[in-house]
């Protein structure tokens, strides 16, 4: 039932977006992640990152912009898929054993795009905004181990992240224009919602997207396409 | 890490009755973290994961059915991998000596208690095992041997004696002074045993009698 609203609400989301949007973008990109100030439910923090690789793992992206104030300022809302690879270790006694996540989220993400600065065809564009995201896919190896831990329902299934983005926009004619992004995410630190109570992390994501961003209103005369039904 | 408990994964005693060597019985143990580590999204289980790099007092008691006849105490830091490798009999007396426990030839039983010093919980109980060989009768008997003691490389198997092969029961071959099987190969080779893997810088020593 609960997924059922979803998908309606993602629908409508969508209709009225292509009906009001003046433009939409797709990217894709590449994204890292690691656990940040993470605490377990005896208040310690078994964890240590440092020293492992950061792999970058694919990103898609797809959304709406609508104009708020002299196409400077637009509201962003869209959707996005990510899946992230994180390296680091616990501790067994006083030594480190390496471990491995496997996630994917899907996430819906509000918030605004800026535009800084203007210069001829080129735009540099700051992005703040949340994403609620969900976990699609989640495995945990250490060892020889590995654990489902999607599944097992262990990890948080549900994450609510702030985002800033930076990004240059050129604008190829007055229907499209590329864009390269470079954002910086972090999870809203919440006591964890799965078996563990009391464990706390930062999930903090960053990521390079490069896309198109298509003018709607050109594209798509809407008022055109209403005046011809009737 | 309070409360962390331990588990013996692998136990090896073997007589060590080499002339010229301490007395003592040879002690190999893989010490495994059973406490649960808490991490994202799960709980890493006991026994899963070794200890690695802490330091552990470990109490031998050497028993036989009526009375203990000797106690011991030895503190190790296990290696990376969990494992501690220490001869009973080279530790520090609590009562009695090494060299006071007759061996008259009734089944005794060597009793551990491991202390994990970051801890603070004392000693708790590991296990208790059969004491199956008899060592100090023979070793004073021994004086025509030789031996020959080599560092092993990675997954070595092949080794040359010290004297010809003329008879295979006349040769004693140990990894780390744990007694290993082996079979010839030919007038000075020995393979040993294929299950026996061996490690970087492992000690095999082959005694042979003449």
């Amino acid at each position: 039932m609960k997924k059922n609203k979803n998908i309606a609400l993602l629908f409508l989301l969508l209709i009225s977006s292509l009906t009001n949007a003046q433009q939409m973008y797709v990217g894709s990109g590449f994204g890292t992640a690691t656990f940040d100030e993470y605490v377990n439910s005896s208040g310690e923090n078994t964890l240590d990152n440092s020293g492992y690789s950061k792999p970058p793992e694919p990103s898609l992206e797809v959304g709406f912009l609508f104009n708020l104030f002299k196409q400077r300022v637009k509201f962003d809302i869209g959707l996005n898929y990510s899946k992230y690879k994180i390296n680091t270790s616990f501790y067994s006694g006083n030594i480190r054993i390496p471990t491995a996540y496997n996630l994917s989220y899907f996430g819906l993400k509000g918030g605004l795009n800026v535009a800084l600065i203007r210069w001829k065809k080129l735009q540099l564009n700051i992005n703040p905004y949340f994403t609620y995201d969900w976990l699609t896919y989640g495995t945990n190896a250490y060892r020889n181990i590995l654990l489902d831990i999607y599944k097992e329902k262990t990890l948080d299934r549900t994450l609510l992240s702030y985002h800033i983005g930076l990004g240059l926009e050129y604008i190829i004619s007055n229907k499209i224009s590329t864009y390269l992004n470079y954002n910086i995410a972090k999870s809203i630190t919440e006591e964890n919602q799965d078996s563990s109570e009391g464990e706390k992390y930062v999930l903090d994501r960053r990521a390079i997207t490069i896309g198109l961003l298509f003018d709607v209103s050109e594209i798509i005369n809407w008022k055109r396409l209403w005046n011809v039904r009737r | 890490m309070e409360c962390k408990k331990i588990i013996l994964f692998l136990f090896l005693l073997v007589s060590s009755f080499l002339h010229g060597q301490t007395q003592g019985l040879n002690y190999q143990a893989v010490i495994l973290n059973t406490s649960e580590i808490e991490i994202p999204g799960t709980n890493v289980k006991e026994n899963q994961v070794p200890l690695g790099l802490e330091d552990i007092t470990f109490r031998f008691s050497v028993s036989n059915k009526d009375e203990i006849e000797y106690i011991e105490e030895q503190t190790v830091t296990t290696d990376a991998s969990g494992m501690v490798s220490l001869i009973v009999g080279e530790g520090t007396p609590i009562s009695a000596t090494f060299q006071d426990i007759v061996w008259d030839g009734k089944l005794k039983y060597l009793n551990i208690e491991i202390d994990i010093l970051n801890n603070n919980d004392g000693f708790i109980f590991l296990d208790t095992q059969k004491i199956l060989y008899i060592p100090t009768p023979i070793a004073n008997s021994i004086t025509s041997t030789e031996q020959f003691v080599v560092n092993a490389v990675d997954g070595q198997l092949l080794f040359t004696t010290p004297l010809p092969i003329t008879d295979i029961r006349k040769i004693d071959v140990y990894r780390n002074g744990a007694r290993i099987s082996f079979t010839q190969i030919n007038g000075t080779t020995i393979q040993i045993d294929k299950e026996a893997i061996c490690y970087e810088g492992d000690e095999i020593r082959i005694v042979q009698l003449k």
